[in-house]
């Protein structure tokens, strides 16, 4: 089973989620809007490139898009291991929250 | 799109340092993506919270890229330096050389920093240095002398320039009273101390700390004295010194004022005691003496000019100064003034009468060449012996080129293999400075400690001269290294190309040119200073014992002390003068009419001498006679020449001409006597007059006979002791005397000696490491040679020719630097040897003996193996 940070796998996650349009100015708004903290460029790099080298990303040169000014962009996807870390990442949180009482206290 | 990117272009400099990001921009396309987000934040929030915003993430982009860049490169450093270490241990006989020699070289380079450092740091510790000059005076020329600029000048200088000019904010003057000893008796003890006289404005001008004391009126009445702390504890012990009094030979009592820190050793102005400067006048019992304009200029005189002044203006204003002032003043009026900053005294000085011993611009810059000099040898013979090496290590860099090592790594490993080689040689450096450091500091007579974090800017310097080491000597051996295509290297068919032999022997001829040019310079210094050993100076200064006259008792009961001293048979002459020949310093006016009967006035230097004077020295008369007291006439009147002055005067038949010396009225030369030198022997002897005042003598001179030294000493001291109530006896040999003079010489001549002795041990080092490498190469060769039927000597010549030819051309280019740089140095000195061909012979053979014993104890060893194992090799 792979290790993940919590930022490695929130972008996995991220990358998952944006399907063929995850490139870096997306994935960083993505994860800004979902976890409500500043994401800096340099280190969403240096995030995805410690995936790259666990071999859970991989990426895709575009040609320049007109849309983006005539601009190229790097994509990313996830490979196979990146997908199966996901999932095992996901049976682990589910079975860890399973035994976990209600964390919505009532009646105070 | 394209409209709004006009519109919004951001700064170029960030994009610049973007594209730089290599990974990033290449594998992340991080301009685009910024861009993008920029453009979309000109349109939201406007184009200046935008361009915050881009600049902001442009830096943070350099944080993360740094970072990056760590995370991975850590792993490859590690391996590098694992790699370096290995190296080292499997290697161990030529990291040896090469890391020792690093060390060697480093080592002197931190102490001569150090020496440097110290010499540069002289008078900077006052609080107002930079403010602070000292006036010098430009005398006329007397003698024809080249040098007549003075430190000293007249008393009423200073408050008169303070009073006259608002650009100077305080003056103060110093009078270091002839650099005589004083004699101080307290509690019945007596010690010879020395100090100086100064006014009470010291302590607003310099900022030597009072310890007790008050700045402002210890220094105000007469007698009053300043002691160092030294001086304090000598006397006083434990009891408080302030309010005591101390009695300057037993004559007048000085009352203790206060107490002052030693002087730093890099201050100019030395003193262990301070008398206050009004106390000249009970000393010389003139009430006048702070107030002649015309005479005793004997003054040093500092000025502190206002924050704002520049001193070049106010230099300007001095002529009219000494327009106002001196003109009318008899000696006075052709004076140029100047000011000279108080921190360059040390090094650019050059004016008579130093209060101490000054440096030169020039030796730092010696120093600091043969330091660079040294650290250069030690750097080449590391160059030399990893590029040699690298055969042996073709194997590690075609892997590294296999799997994929770009050649920037590899030329990053090589240079990081040298830093960890120079770090290392720097420690081992730190330590062997930290052990020589006390020979060192007896050979430049100063007192240094080593102390890496003593000041930030000496740090700068070892972190520059490590950096510098590591580059100098890891670059080229890396380009080298890393240059190979790898294919070549894996197959093994690489060999060494032309090329780099060719650098390689360049760069021993460098190394062997520097070896043999400091030999040759330390051969001619030494000689040089055999020389003026062994100079007819004119005079015989051997077992002459000198003893300076003190007292007044001693002073009228002369005669019969002679008398007395004269009865030991192991006593040849007595003599009194008021100088001794070594240093003959008096000038005088001097009026004669010459050979064609024009009549000359002179500048010239003087003696009063007695009767015995020429005996005792051994000073040979050319013609006419000898002073004598059967003459009533001699004293004051009659005059003697040496040859120089006969020739300087334009006399042609001088015995008997009238000839009168200031400030007599009648007078005629009755004798010339041969020239001898009077003055150190970097003069030419000047022209001499020597008077007859038989009873002024500061110097009692004596010349004993060499048997029973001790008892004629013991002989001399009781006889004087018994007429001398208050000083001790005190005397000097001349031989020593003369021989201190040339002290600066002497240290110039043991560091050389030094340094070329570790320069050629390096240079022989890095010649030993070549010498094995290459035996070590040709070891097959050898054996096919043998076996083929080559004599021992044959292999010999073989391998150690080149080596041979290279040390030729390296004494052959080295001499002509040699002619012109010790030329310049001899230059220096009245009285000089000529660099001869014996001295180039001699290094030249030193050099190649040395050679021969580097170089045939291995090729002997290599050419005398049995070639079955040469052969079976591998």
């Amino acid at each position: 089973m792979v290790k993940l940070s919590k930022n490695e796998e929130f972008i996995l996650l991220t990358i998952w989620k944006l399907k063929d349009n995850a490139y870096g100015v997306t994935i960083r708004r993505d994860f800004m809007e979902a976890t409500n903290q500043t994401l800096h460029f340099g280190s969403l790099y240096n995030t995805l490139e410690l995936l790259m080298r666990k071999g859970l990303v991989t990426n895709w040169e575009s040609p320049p898009d007109s849309r983006r000014g005539g601009r190229r962009k790097k994509l990313y996807y996830l490979t196979p291991e990146g997908k199966k870390a996901l999932k095992e990442a996901q049976v682990v949180y589910r079975s860890v929250w399973q035994k976990v009482p209600d964390l919505e206290f009532k009646g105070e | 799109m394209n409209m709004e990117y006009r519109d919004h272009k951001p700064s170029r400099f960030a994009w610049w340092i973007l594209e730089k990001l290599k990974v990033y921009s290449q594998r992340y396309l991080i301009k685009e993506d910024l861009e993008e987000e920029y453009l979309d934040l000109c349109q939201t929030q406007g184009k200046r919270r935008a361009r915050r915003w881009l600049r902001r993430q442009t830096l943070l982009a350099i944080g993360f890229y740094v970072r990056y860049l760590f995370s991975w490169r850590t792993l490859m450093l590690k391996s590098y330096l694992k790699i370096a270490i290995r190296n080292i241990r499997r290697n161990k006989g030529f990291s040896f050389i090469n890391i020792s020699g690093l060390a060697i070289g480093m080592a002197c380079f931190i102490l001569i920093a150090l020496y440097i450092q110290k010499e540069f740091s002289f008078d900077t510790f006052h609080d107002k240095a930079d403010r602070i000059y000292r006036i010098l005076e430009k005398r006329p020329g007397s003698l024809g002398m080249e040098e007549n600029v003075f430190c000293t000048t007249v008393a009423p200088l200073a408050q008169t320039l303070l009073d006259e000019y608002a650009e100077v904010s305080h003056a103060t003057r110093i009078h270091s009273f002839y650099n005589e000893d004083f004699l101080f008796v307290y509690d019945k003890k007596s010690f010879y101390e020395k100090g100086l006289l100064a006014d009470k404005y010291f302590f607003d001008v310099f900022s030597f700390s009072l310890i007790e004391g008050d700045p402002q009126s210890a220094l105000a009445e007469p007698l009053s004295l300043i002691i160092s702390e030294k001086l304090a504890a000598k006397y006083f012990g434990n009891d408080e010194p302030l309010g005591k009094t101390i009695s300057l030979s037993g004559r007048y009592d000085m009352k203790v004022t206060g107490i002052v820190e030693d002087p730093p050793d890099n201050s100019h102005i030395q003193f262990d005691f301070l008398l206050s400067l009004d106390s000249i006048e009970t000393l010389r019992n003139d009430e006048n003496f702070l107030n002649y304009w015309n005479r005793a200029r004997e003054y040093y005189t500092y000025l502190e000019l206002q924050e704002a002044v520049n001193p070049k203006d106010f230099a300007e204003k001095l002529p009219k100064f000494v327009n106002s002032h001196m003109v009318g003043v008899s000696l006075m009026e052709d004076l140029v003034l100047s000011i000279q900053p108080l921190k360059s005294i040390h090094l650019k000085s050059k004016a008579m009468h130093d209060l101490t011993e000054n440096n030169s611009m020039q030796t730092i810059i010696i120093f600091s060449l043969i330091a660079s000099l040294i650290l250069l040898i030690a750097c080449i013979n590391y160059m030399n012996i990893s590029t040699a090496r690298t055969s042996k290590r073709t194997k590690e860099i075609g892997v590294r080129n296999a799997v994929g090592a770009s050649r920037k790594q590899l030329l990053i490993q090589f240079i990081g293999e040298s830093f960890v080689h120079t770090i290392i040689a720097f420690c081992a450096a730190l330590f062997i400075a930290k052990m020589v450091l006390r020979y060192f500091n007896a050979a430049v007579n100063r007192e240094l400690t080593l102390n890496i974090f003593g000041n930030y800017q000496f740090l700068l310097v070892l972190v520059g001269m490590i950096v510098l080491t590591g580059l100098f000597s890891g670059i080229y051996p890396a380009f080298y290294m890393s240059s190979f295509p790898p294919a070549n290297i894996l197959k093994r068919t690489h060999s060494h190309p032309p090329r780099l032999t060719r650098f390689r022997n360049v760069l021993v001829v460098t190394q062997f040119c520097i070896s043999v040019l400091l030999i040759n310079s330390t051969l001619v210094i030494l000689k040089q200073l055999n020389f003026i050993r062994n100079t007819e100076l004119g005079y015989n200064r051997e077992h002459i014992l000198v003893y300076p006259i003190r007292d007044v008792t001693m002073w009228r009961n002369f005669e019969t002390i002679k008398n007395t001293i004269l009865q030991n048979p192991n006593i040849v002459g007595v003599t009194r003068s008021d100088n001794l020949p070594l240093s003959i310093k008096s000038v005088i006016g001097i009026k004669v009419i010459n050979s064609v009967g024009v009549e000359v006035e002179r500048d010239i230097a003087t003696a009063r001498i007695d009767s015995e004077f020429l005996d005792v020295f051994e000073i040979d008369i050319l013609s006419g006679r000898n002073f004598s007291d059967k003459f009533a006439n001699d004293t004051k009147e009659s005059v003697l020449l040496n040859e120089t002055a006969v020739k300087y005067l334009g006399l042609t038949d001088p015995i008997g001409k009238k000839c009168l010396i200031w400030p007599a009225t009648e007078g005629k030369v009755i004798g010339v006597v041969k020239d001898f030198s009077f003055q150190s022997l970097h003069q030419e002897i000047g022209p001499l007059a020597l008077t007859y005042y038989p009873d002024v003598g500061r110097f009692m001179s004596v010349k004993i006979r060499p048997s029973n030294l001790q008892g004629t000493i013991q002989f001399i001291k009781k006889t004087i002791d018994s007429f001398e109530p208050v000083h001790p006896f005190t005397f000097s040999f001349m031989d020593d005397t003369f021989n201190s003079m040339y002290q600066r010489e002497q240290r110039t001549g043991s560091f050389f000696g030094y340094f070329s002795a570790i320069a050629i041990i390096l240079a022989y080092l890095g010649l030993f490491g070549l010498v094995a490498h290459k035996v070590e190469s040709r070891i097959k060769d050898i054996g096919i040679r043998k076996v083929l039927g080559a004599s021992v000597r044959e292999i010999v010549v073989y391998l150690s020719k080149e080596f041979f030819i290279l040390i030729g051309i390296a004494n052959f280019i080295a001499i002509p630097i040699i002619l012109i740089a010790m030329h310049e140095w001899l230059q220096t000195f009245a009285y000089r040897i000529s660099v001869g061909g014996e001295i180039f012979l001699l290094s030249f053979g030193l050099t190649l003996m040395i050679t021969f014993l580097t170089v045939n104890y291995q090729t002997l060893k290599a050419a005398t193996a049995n070639p079955v194992d040469s052969l079976r090799y591998e």
